[in-house]
């Protein structure tokens, strides 16, 4: 007992200095000013610089010996503007491009590119740059389509070059943790047997986004690269032949979850969704869905939901077996975990002392209200108790710093194109499920490129 | 070859001709840089502009604020303008004059109240040696800076890059000054610094704009142009709203800006509140006597569009570029000139001082101040608050008397001129990092993380008092500083003129009147009293006793530490003036008056023996012109 404690002991500690070791340093580490230089730096490109591609850019500040060289977008007047400006201020001297053909053409000595488009420019985006010799950090969804991603796929399978898909919980280390010790190896919970989550967003949230009218693209321009309007160019998401709607923005980060927890990929699916509330847009604003796996302890059902006219609960996912629930969650500070109250908590006492948990929380005895008595048919509540990890960086950065230091030659990938093409097919088999009103099922070679 | 020489020569001689005349274009003046000489009131219907220089129309969205440089700076030289006095601290290239009042950072919790100035006043730290970024000095004193300067200079800290683009710049607030609305509420600035709507702050303190939301709570990547609402409702996002009818037809605003600023716009960042007993609210104690005659701030302390004001003491014409600056201190206007080609004494209404019996070695040692400036001494210096030091005028002010910081006044000491003047002082308390004789301030975010900690079960008074610290406090938190491994040198703690550090025993040292632990002054200038409320006003013994609070009034020492708190007398501060001799010359005015009877009784029995003398003499000659013997 003693020896197995010490090497769990052990096992949470490697864990922590695994995970952190390349991030913990870096965190206490300012942002770095493109002029700091070392033998490991990568020349890198940003293929897109709207929030997304802003947001990628933050996070790779955060991460020395990463220098921006070039940037393209459709948009010069606003986007290219402004992330030239903040890259400017960073001191990262680069050249800007409108199309990235020109940019690949042009730039001859880039390590990588980072593809922050529309999905439905990810294909061509990330098949041109393996093809140009580059790696490539591409945003989920890795396409719109089933088509599109099988290109990336073969491309990547046919290159010597890194491609990650922007699936970021897979470099999270609260997620890492919860998967590799809880689920894994400590088997917390039991068998798992359902599986809930969802992304709810506020009416607020989900208004169409607008844009400076001086800064508008003028319609050829538009055109050229895909789009109707200035308004589908800022709404992309929810039109078809450009994105996939909520559930695969949305839902892809937490459904590739399932996935990954559970080891498989789902053999059914059945959903329902549809444009209810608002007007002009082609994808279903409010999608429920349920996934049926089949793993080696049996079958599980996954449950999701998205909405956007209703924000209550906001985003999580909850991991439900005859032991004990994990309820997870990219926001900060919703991770829990919970033991089936019939389960002894000696039982759970050890992990405590391994520090795998946290001590439960104590918590006052609830009275009940008025002459209410708990039925015996209720399920007493389960106690609650902590993960010790906790992510401290802006969301995608360990899942850059992982394909950065893969592309060093110092890690393995998190989420390689085999991943992000398998969870494309689960993903937007639901869009197709919604319209076939009903359930479809998964063939093995579905998720084979 | 003879006309290429020439060609060559001439385009040397109009080289410097061509650099001042695009030099002279720089400096061409704007429509509101120089007024026609109408003292009318000036009417300013325009148009609000974004800091993108577009105009503002009451259905854009989204809103935004408007931008100063850019509203303004459509007629006035905004660039000009922000060289002047009040922005321009951070500017290596302008003078920082006399010391002055600076930024006070105060934290209870560690025992820290540190003068902190970008002007490198000497006794002052620079806010990035005590380790403030250009955000965290604007959260916490942006509230009483009119912008500008280090609102509008760009981060250099890569972690605040990206923030600073979600906050925007704080623009140089022309509206603090010279909105002349009754609706104008400064303090809403101070609302918006907090939440870092630097960008929204200035249009926040109007009468016809409300802001909402908090530029702190969105991420790095928010783009207020063209704003994605957070994922989390409960976060709102800093927005705009401008009030009903607030653009006319034609998309302009009406705004009542006065040149003339007046003194209640002053009074929100330069209000004092001095704590003596019998006058320690607003409503118990006198205005300076300059504004119940009638006259603003701004009719002494003058300026041009170079916003280059006169700060009017005396020498600030060897280091001010303002030519008015001589002639507005108070001898300016109270003395006569000694060169002046018209009389100036009298300006204003000034009353021309007699200062009958003065002796006139008083004009050599002391300033116009030490007679006629701020509160009248007391046996012990009074707790002092100022709207800078404790936020005065802004929401949710601690109202107790003992709010730090500890201001005391007034100090009368000897300025670098050799002449004493009423001042205000302030004993630094900060933890610090002691390379051989160096000291330098512990960054505040090591401190609160090493000594708050450490000092964390000591119980804050509501009072935002000092805790009441120990010694033994004080060596337990040094010994957890030690471990910081940002401290280079030793750890060391300074305090009401002390410094207390660990000897190799790990015992704690207390070294006295250490130099990097001196009190920080600044001059008085406020309020003025009239001539019957001077000093001296009453006879030499108002400042000429054993126990005048002038020489002899106790000047406290401060410090959480309860027990090193205590006393210094008033004429410690007052360079070579020897204690000894200024008790015992002041012991004589004890006798004077019977001095006086003495000389008076001898004078008069010296009369009589000579008058007695005279008249024998007279006697005499008369006999002698009698022709007798």
């Amino acid at each position: 007992m003693n020896d197995r404690e010490t090497k769990k002991g052990i096992d949470r500690r490697s864990f922590l200095q695994s995970t952190a070791a390349a991030g913990a340093g870096l965190a206490m580490s300012p942002m770095v000013l493109g002029a700091a230089g070392g033998g490991d730096d990568l020349n890198v490109g940003l293929l897109g610089c709207g929030t997304q591609g802003q947001v990628l850019m933050n996070a790779c500040l955060k991460i020395p010996g990463v220098r921006f060289k070039a940037i393209c977008d459709i948009w010069k007047a606003y986007n290219q503007r402004r992330v030239s400006g903040i890259l400017r201020a960073y001191k990262h001297e680069h050249n800007k491009y409108e199309d990235y053909k020109e940019m690949l053409a042009a730039e001859k000595d880039l390590d990588a590119v980072i593809v922050a488009t529309p999905d439905f420019w990810h294909s061509p985006h990330a098949v041109a740059c393996l093809e140009a010799g580059l790696h490539v950090y591409c945003e989920k969804e890795m396409s719109n389509t089933l088509e599109g991603a099988k290109k990336i796929a073969e491309a990547a399978k046919k290159s010597d070059k890194l491609l990650q898909i922007g699936h970021q919980r897979r470099s999270n280390p609260c997620y890492r943790y919860c998967y590799e010790k809880l689920i894994s190896e400590a088997k917390l919970f039991g068998r798992i047997t359902t599986i809930n989550g969802q992304w709810n967003r506020s009416k607020m949230a989900c208004e169409d986004l607008l844009w400076p009218r001086k800064a508008e693209m003028d319609q050829a321009t538009l055109e050229k690269f895909g789009f109707e309007s200035m308004s589908q160019f800022r709404n992309w998401r929810w039109y078809k032949g450009l994105g996939g709607g909520p559930i695969v923005d949305l839902g892809s980060h937490q459904i590739d979850i399932y996935s990954w927890f559970l080891g498989a990929n789902p053999k059914s699916v059945i959903a329902s969704g549809g444009i209810d509330y608002w007007k002009g847009h082609d994808w279903y604003d409010n999608v429920m869905t349920i996934f049926e796996y089949e793993t080696k302890e049996g079958t599980v059902r996954a449950f999701y939901q998205t909405l956007t006219t209703n924000s209550s609960n906001g985003y999580f996912e909850t991991f439900m077996g005859d032991e004990g629930t994990l309820v997870i969650s990219e926001a900060a500070g919703r991770d829990k975990v919970y033991r089936e109250a019939w389960v002894p908590a000696e039982n759970w006492e050890k992990w405590v002392k391994m520090s795998l948990l946290k001590e439960p929380e104590k918590e006052e005895e609830e009275k009940p209200a008025g002459d209410s008595v708990l039925d015996v048919r209720e399920s007493p509540k389960s106690p609650s108790y902590d993960i010790p990890v906790t992510m401290e960086k802006f969301y995608h950065q360990p899942h850059l710093e992982n394909f950065f230091d893969a592309v060093r030659g110092k890690a393995k990938l998190n989420c390689p194109a085999k991943i992000g093409y398998e969870t494309a097919v689960t993903v937007l088999k639901v869009n197709e499920a919604i319209a076939a009103g009903r359930k479809l099922d998964f063939k093995a070679e579905d998720f084979e490129v | 070859m003879a006309l290429k020489k020439g060609l060559i020569l001439t385009s040397f001689l109009c080289l410097p001709a061509l650099v001042l005349t695009s030099g002279a274009d720089l400096e061409e003046k704007m429509l509101g840089d120089e007024s026609d000489g109408s003292r009318a009131h000036l009417i300013h219907l325009i148009p609000l502009m974004t800091e993108e220089g577009d105009k503002i129309a009451p259905d854009d969205d989204p809103l935004l604020p408007f931008s100063t440089s850019k509203t303004c700076g459509e007629c006035h030289r905004y660039a000009t303008v922000t060289k002047g006095w009040h922005f321009n601290a951070v500017d290596s290239q302008a003078g920082s004059g006399r010391r002055g009042q600076p930024w006070i950072l105060v934290d209870p919790r560690t025992g820290m109240q540190i003068p902190i100035s970008y002007r490198r006043w000497p006794g002052t730290f620079t806010p990035e040696q005590v380790g403030l970024t250009r955000r965290l000095f604007l959260r916490i004193f942006g509230r009483h800076t009119p912008g500008g300067g280090i609102g509008e200079r760009p981060s250099e800290d890569p972690s605040e890059i990206m923030r600073s683009m979600v906050s925007g710049n704080l623009e140089a607030n022309c509206l603090s000054c010279h909105d002349g609305d009754p609706g104008h509420d400064q303090a809403e600035y101070d609302a918006q610094v907090i939440r870092e709507n630097f960008r929204w702050a200035a249009a926040a303190t109007c009468s016809f704009a409300s802001v909402t939301g908090s530029a702190k709570d969105m991420p790095d990547t928010y783009d207020p142009i063209m704003p994605e609402p957070p994922e989390d409702p409960k976060l709102v996002p800093p927005g705009i709203t401008y009030r009903a009818n607030t653009f006319d037809s034609e998309k302009r605003v009406s705004l009542n800006i006065q040149g003339e600023v007046p003194a209640e716009r002053c009074y929100f960042c330069h209000s004092n509140l001095y704590l003596d007993n019998d006058n320690a609210e607003k409503w118990s104690s006198d205005e300076d006597i300059h504004l119940k005659a009638g006259l603003t701030c701004v009719d002494c302390h003058r300026n041009g569009i170079d916003h280059n004001i006169i700060r009017g003491y005396e020498g600030e014409a060897d280091v001010s570029t303002n030519r008015l600056s001589a002639s507005s201190s108070c001898r300016g206007c109270h003395l006569p000139g000694e060169s002046s080609s018209a009389p100036t004494a009298g300006r204003l209404g000034a009353p021309v001082p007699e200062h009958v019996g003065m002796p006139t070695v008083h004009f050599e040692k002391l300033s116009c101040t030490a007679c006629h400036s701020g509160p009248w001494p007391g046996d012990k210096t009074y707790l002092t608050k100022t709207s800078m030091a404790h936020r005065l005028g802004t929401l949710n002010v601690n109202k107790s008397h003992e709010a730090l910081p500890h201001i005391v006044a007034p100090v009368f000491a000897q300025q670098p001129d050799g002449k004493i003047a009423p001042h205000k002082l302030i004993w630094p308390a900060f933890w610090a990092d002691m390379k051989d004789v160096n000291i330098t301030p512990i960054p505040f975010e090591a401190v609160r993380r090493t000594v708050g900690k450490v000092l964390a079960k000591q119980e804050l008074p509501a009072s935002a008092d000092w805790p009441a610290l120990t010694t033994e406090d004080i060596a337990e938190a040094l010994k957890a500083l030690s471990a910081e491994q940002s401290i280079e040198g030793k750890s060391a703690y300074i305090s009401g003129g002390s410094l207390y550090s660990l000897d190799d025993s790990g015992q704690l040292k207390k070294e006295e009147n250490h130099p990097a632990a001196q009190p920080y002054l600044w001059p008085i200038a406020h309020h003025v009293r009239p001539a019957a409320q001077s000093l001296g006003i009453r006879y030499c013994t108002d400042c000429h006793t054993t126990d005048a609070p002038f020489f002899f009034g106790d000047v406290s020492i401060d410090s959480p530490i309860v027990a090193a708190r205590g006393s210094v007398k008033m004429v410690e501060f007052q360079g070579d003036i020897d204690a000894l001799y200024t008790k015992l010359f002041a012991f004589s005015f004890v006798f004077r008056s019977w001095m006086k009877a003495i000389a008076l009784g001898c004078c008069m029995v010296l009369a009589s023996v000579l008058l007695l003398y005279a008249l024998k003499a007279l006697a005499c000659v008369a006999k002698v012109l009698a022709g007798q013997d």
